[in-house]
């Protein structure tokens, strides 16, 4: 750059810079200082540095070490995630269409009003909850048909830009024991082949698919079973799926060159070959960035969920490390604490990412 | 490009034309804004709007979503915090003080009339003092109360609950209500869950402890006394009421529920509902109750003006309300917890003092006949069993002299200033929790664990300020620091 510009550069670039000195970089050194005092937000309580005493406290912290389990476990979700965002964005990324476009329009009205007749028929025949899903589906089918993969493009990523507080909550009305539609529904299949179950108790209950955990004297697993840890990654999977990661992939699928797919066809290749030996590896740095992203958020998530789903329980199940901090810092009051364990997840993040680079990205690249 | 950049520059200046005509009109010279952060009760605007009338150098206005713990103490301690606030609990008292963000109004109050051993109800002194010092005055005090859906007992022909029973004969009575109906939905006999924190508690078992007339803390304050018969009393009849009676649902189960939405606890409307034949409430559930019971009156009405409905749907029912006193503890006098919402001022506030205004008008007879309809005002002179009352339905009067009463019997839990009476609630909500999601616990191992816990809380907390640390030697004298706990 030549150098008069550099004041004209600078100038431009004042306003994020400001902005990242004041709302990132110093609160983040002053988390970093505050970590190695006994901070708090009472008063009465004198600050005063305490050297490794919340690091020590932490690594004897049996709650630190659960609720880290909880984050590891949470992530055990993200393999399906990627893989079902991969699957969803190679289906999306044809140029399928299900009738000719002159008669694409009259298709898709006949659809919308054959699903909108069908869900009035069922609503008022006393099945609202059956005729919202046939509406939907309906519809649906009905802008698939008419707008191709477009529309379902856009209606798989609905959940990532629909507000997560408002998903959040309905998912915690889906997962009631009692009266949620998910454990309705599976009352009414398993009724039609005449057995009587209750439904897992999601959210109210501490079950887990690995039904044991290292620390029997302070938590509880509660047995093998589907409890609110499992609800929460079902939930997360949703969200994910449709999300960046599809989006992700499907740039990275339109940038596979043709040529290869064409020529493995005339060797003979079947889809699943073709995409075995050709789509999937022209598609690992995709992927690399995908699980880099995925495990850091990962790594960071659960807050929404802990907070407004289930406040961490039940008997900390849920809780997981972020929301720790959370807790830490602004129940307990005790900054420094937090501040604590806010950095040694920095740390788990940034090594696990490091680990990933160094033997991922020779993989991708590969 | 360019005329992109300039189409969002304009379109952004047109907006920002809207948000100056959307402003609020700035107050006449002289008036004093204050700010009020508290729950968004539909009584609330028709309290702040006759405050602002006869008090024309003040306005106050309602922030409705800012009432949170964690929010009150962010926003004070970085400036932004409300002039007023509520605590709902004296647990969150000891909390704010801790944190420097209650303003001590001790001198102020005693002049004022609103002082907390002459103006307030006796049994709420702790709930708007801490450590003999008093930080402010309750907008409305009461008691938990059983109140119970007569429609529910007259179907299953079962007595209504009465002043005078025991617990387990309330629970043998609740039995008789509850259950699975034909139509696959479920009544539950009672509901004890709490919302005033951050996240939904059962209490069920602080009822039975409090009816015990149990505390949390040893008389000098040094040590928390958990693992004990009271609470071990108290769990065990929780479980029992969830496990061997199946009259009460966990925690969860409430929690992922909904009401009819806007204010109020959802578990309220849920038992206007009828899914719960009784619940552990107070007065202040009539501020919910009376919009869902005026809802349920108009569909009646519907109903009987509609012959073609009467024929394909039974009759609605409108709730009507039943009232008892809380049961007490077999073999022991009556005893309940008194609850108070106190009004507490920002020490940071620069109209500090103009908010104490609103403080002596929560004393007022003109701010008690507002707030009677559903609740108790906190002047015990103000307090009348003979207004005029909307809905008979509801049984005003006759939960007002159970408040009363209860008033008269109720205490306050001891407070200690080396532990927070916020973390043993957290304590023990956390294993209140895992007994409720493992029902084979031992109760006495989740009170030893508890226990445990907290005072190992209470070590680090005298670690960590001198200040404490010396007071703590001053009562129990020193080097036994070691030993007790």
């Amino acid at each position: 750059m030549k150098p008069r510009r550099l004041p004209t550069a600078l100038l431009f670039l004042a306003p994020n810079l400001l902005g990242f000195l004041v709302f990132t970089l110093v609160p983040v050194g002053l988390s970093l200082a505050g970590s190695f005092t006994n901070w708090s937000l009472r008063p009465a309580v004198p600050l005063h540095f305490a050297g490794w005493d919340n690091y020590a406290r932490l690594f004897q912290d049996r709650d630190f070490y659960f609720y880290l389990y909880n984050t590891f476990y949470l992530m055990l979700a993200l393999p399906f995630s990627i893989a079902g965002a991969l699957l969803l964005a190679v289906l999306l990324h044809g140029r399928f269409s299900f009738a000719r476009p002159r008669r694409a329009p009259v298709l898709a009205a006949a659809s919308a009003a054959i699903a909108l007749g069908s869900a009035a028929v069922l609503a008022l025949t006393g099945s609202p909850n059956l005729a919202y899903v046939v509406g939907a589906l309906g519809l649906i089918a009905a802008l698939g048909i008419r707008f191709g993969p477009v529309a379902y493009r856009t209606v798989f990523y609905l959940p990532y830009f629909t507000a997560g507080a408002a998903t959040i909550i309905l998912w915690s009305q889906l997962y009631n024991p009692n009266f949620g539609l998910i454990n309705q529904g599976l009352r009414h299949l398993a009724a039609f082949g005449g057995w009587h179950v209750a439904g897992p108790g999601w959210l109210t209950s501490t079950r887990s698919l690995l039904g044991f955990l290292p620390w029997p004297a302070h938590f509880n697993n509660g047995g093998f079973g589907l409890g609110a840890r499992e609800a929460i990654m079902l939930m997360g999977v949703w969200g994910a799926v449709g999300g960046n990661n599809m989006i992700l992939f499907l740039a990275g699928l339109a940038n596979v060159p043709p040529e290869l797919h064409e020529a493995a066809e005339i060797d003979g290749a079947g889809a699943w070959a073709r995409f075995r030996h050709v789509t999937w590896p022209q598609l690992a740095p995709t992927t690399f960035f995908v699980v880099v992203i995925s495990v850091i958020g990962g790594l960071q998530g659960g807050f929404e969920q802990a907070r407004l789903m289930t406040f961490g329980g039940p008997a900390g199940a849920t809780t997981t490390l972020s929301y720790y901090i959370y807790q830490q810092g602004f129940e307990r009051l005790d900054l420094g604490y937090g501040s604590a364990i806010a950095w040694v997840l920095f740390v788990l993040v940034f090594g696990l990412t490091l680990l990933q680079w160094r033997h991922g990205a020779r993989d991708g690249t590969d | 490009m360019r005329a992109l950049i300039a189409g969002l520059l304009a379109f952004l200046l047109i907006l920002s034309g809207v948000a100056r005509l959307l402003r609020p009109s700035r107050l006449p010279p002289g008036v004093t804004p204050l700010v009020w952060a508290s729950s968004k009760n539909p009584y609330r605007y028709g309290q702040i709007d006759y405050f602002n009338a006869t008090h024309p150098g003040l306005r106050l206005r309602l922030d409705g979503g800012n009432a949170d713990f964690q929010r009150i103490i962010v926003q004070t301690c970085s400036g932004v915090g409300p002039d007023v606030f509520d605590v709902l609990k004296g647990s969150y008292l000891q909390a704010y003080v801790e944190a420097g963000v209650a303003w001590d109004l001790t001198a102020a109050a005693a002049a004022d009339g609103i002082a907390a051993d002459r103006d307030a109800w006796p049994a709420v002194h702790n709930e708007i003092t801490y450590e003999g010092r008093q930080y402010g005055y309750p907008a409305g005090v009461g008691c938990f109360l059983i109140l119970y859906n007569k429609n529910v007992f007259d179907r299953r022909g079962v007595p209504y609950p009465t002043d005078g029973m025991t617990w387990e004969e309330f629970l043998q009575r609740l039995t008789r209500v509850s259950g699975v109906l034909p139509d696959g939905s479920r009544i539950w006999g009672t509901n004890a869950v709490d919302y005033a924190g951050t996240a939904p508690a059962a209490f069920f078992w602080k009822a039975v402890f409090y009816s015990r007339h149990g505390e949390f803390f040893s008389p000098d304050g040094t040590r928390p006394t958990i693992d004990t018969p009271d609470l071990r009393v108290a769990l065990q009849l929780h479980q029992d009421a969830i496990v061997r009676y199946r009259v009460l649902p966990r925690t969860v189960d409430v929690g992922a529920g909904t009401g009819q939405g806007g204010w109020g606890n959802p578990a309220t409307t849920q038992f206007a509902e009828g899914h719960y034949a009784t619940i552990v409430s107070g007065k202040f559930a009539l501020a919910s109750l009376r919009g869902f019971v005026e809802m349920q009156k108009r569909d009646l009405a519907r109903w009987e003006a509609d012959p073609a409905r009467q024929r394909t749907e039974p009759r609605p029912e409108v709730l009507r309300l039943g009232v008892a006193r809380l049961p007490h503890a077999s073999g022991r006098p009556f005893a309940c917890v008194a609850l108070s919402q106190t009004v507490v001022i920002n020490p940071a506030s620069p109209h500090r003092a103009q908010a104490l205004a609103f403080l002596r008008f929560l004393a007022s007879d003109a701010y008690a006949q507002r707030v009677e309809s559903y609740g108790i005002p906190g002047n015990p002179r103000l307090a009348r069993t003979d207004y005029p009352v909307t809905d008979p339905e509801l049984a005003e009067h006759e939960i007002t002299r159970c408040e009363v009463e209860s008033l008269r019997d109720g205490y306050q839990t001891r407070k200690s200033p080396f532990l927070l009476d916020f973390d043993v609630d957290r304590a023990l909500d956390a294993q209140v929790a895992r007994l409720e999601a493992d029902p084979s616990l031992d109760c006495g191992r989740l009170l030893a664990e508890a226990q445990g816990e907290l005072e190992a809380m209470l070590r680090l907390n005298l670690s960590r300020d001198p200040r404490l640390a010396a007071e703590y030697h001053r009562r129990i004298g020193a080097g036994a620091l070691t030993s007790n706990p």
